[in-house]
C-alpha cells in the first residue's frame, strides 16, 4: 500500500458501531495525536477498555517513540546530556579554507 | 534541537567572545552573529569550533557513515556563510543552523536513493485476520524505559535497529522522533505530504515497536 493509497482517517461512518483491532493499530497515531474526532475517540476509547492485547500495543508503541527518544543520539550520555569529543582539527581547517574561496 | 559546543572554542576566535564573557551559547551566539555581520573572518571560524561537533552527529544520524557526515557538515556551514544575510534577528542560530545541515544530509541521501524499497517495511508491520482480529495477541513489556536506557548495550542495539529501516522511512523517524522536528517542517524538508509524512511515521514506529519487542526480548520470550 502506498502512502497515498493509505488515509490517515478510520473509517468510522455512522453504520459503523465498532472498531476492530487492525483499526486500532492502524490509526494509533491520530489518537496518540489527539487528531480524532470525538466521536472516533469513544470508540477507540470503547476498545481499548476491553482489549487488553490492544492496550498493551498501544503502550508499546509509547514507549518505542521514548526508547527513540532516548537511545537515537549516539552523542549524548543515559542523561540525555551530549558527551562530546573534540571534532578533528583537519576538518576544521578544511573548512575554513573551502570558506576562502566563497 | 542542537546543543552549542562550547568546550572546542579557542584561540584567536574566543577573542571575539571578550573578556566579561563566561562563553555560555547565548554569549557564543551573540559573538557569531555580531562578528559575521561585521564581516569579521573570526567570527566564521568560532561559528565552525562551537556547531561542527553538534552538525556532525546530526548528519551521521542521518547519512550514518563518517565521511559523508563530514562533507555535508562542510557544506552547510559554507552555505550558512554565504546565506548569512537569510538569518533572522529573532530565530536561534542553533536552530538554523540544524535546518541547514539536515537539508545538506537530506540532499545527499536523495542523490544516492535507492529504489524500490518500499515494501521492505512489510514484513515488521503488524498482521490481523480479515476480520480485523491480529495473528498475535500483545502482551505487556517486561522491561521498564529507565532500565533498557540504563544499558549501554541496549542504546546501541536500539541505534542499530533504527539504521535497519528502509531508508524513506528511518529519515522520517529521525527528523521527527530524535531531532524533534514538527511534522509540517519534516515534510517540506522531505518534499511529502504530512498525510504521507504521518504514514511513513506511523509505520516506521510500528516495524520498531516489532523489532524492539522481539529482539531485547521484551515480552520476556527469547
Amino acid at each position: 500500500m502506498s502512502d497515498h493509497e493509505h488515509s490517515t482517517a478510520p473509517p468510522c461512518g455512522p453504520n459503523t458501531s465498532h472498531l476492530t483491532c487492525r483499526e486500532i493499530a492502524e490509526f494509533l497515531l491520530g489518537y496518540i495525536e489527539r487528531e480524532l474526532d470525538e466521536q472516533v475517540l469513544t470508540k477507540f476509547d470503547t476498545h481499548l477498555s476491553h482489549c487488553p492485547p490492544c492496550g498493551h500495543y498501544l503502550e508499546g508503541y509509547r514507549e518505542t517513540v521514548e526508547l527513540v527518544r532516548r537511545c537515537g543520539r549516539a552523542e549524548c550520555d543515559t542523561q540525555g546530556k551530549p558527551t562530546w569529543q573534540p571534532p578533528p582539527e583537519d576538518l576544521v581547517q578544511a573548512i575554513l579554507r573551502a570558506k576562502t574561496g566563497v | 534541537m542542537l546543543p552549542c559546543y562550547c568546550r572546542a572554542v579557542s584561540g584567536s576566535a574566543t577573542q571575539l567572545l571578550g573578556p566579561e564573557s563566561g562563553r555560555d551559547p547565548g554569549d557564543l551566539d551573540t559573538a557569531i552573529i555580531e562578528g559575521l555581520r561585521a564581516g569579521d573572518d573570526r567570527a566564521f571560524e568560532l561559528l565552525v569550533r562551537t556547531y561542527v561537533g553538534p552538525l556532525r552527529a546530526v548528519a551521521l544520524r542521518l547519512l550514518q557513515n563518517q565521511a559523508d557526515a563530514d562533507d555535508a557538515v562542510q557544506e552547510a556551514l559554507l552555505s550558512a556563510f554565504r546565506g548569512f544575510a537569510n538569518f533572522r534577528a529573532d530565530a536561534r542560530l542553533a536552530t538554523w543552523l540544524h535546518r541547514i545541515v539536515v537539508n545538506a544530509a537530506l540532499g545527499r541521501l536523495r542523490r544516492t536513493r535507492r529504489e524500490d524499497e518500499a515494501h521492505d517495511l512489510d514484513p515488521l508491520l503488524p498482521r490481523f485476520s480479515e476480520a480485523g482480529y491480529p495473528e498475535q495477541f500483545h502482551q505487556p513489556w517486561v522491561s521498564t524505559i529507565d532500565d533498557l536506557v540504563a544499558r549501554a548495550e541496549t542504546r546501541e542495539s536500539v541505534r542499530r535497529m533504527i539504521d535497519r529501516l528502509p531508508e524513506s522511512y528511518r529519515t522520517v523517524l529521525i527528523l521527527r522522533d530524535i531531532e524533534e522536528v514538527d511534522t509540517a517542517e519534516a515534510a517540506e524538508l522531505l518534499g511529502i505530504s504530512t498525510a504521507a509524512l504521518k504514514v511513513r511515521l506511523h509505520r516506521a514506529r510500528q516495524a520498531l515497536r516489532n523489532l524492539f519487542e522481539r529482539e531485547l526480548e521484551l515480552t520476556g520470550k527469547a
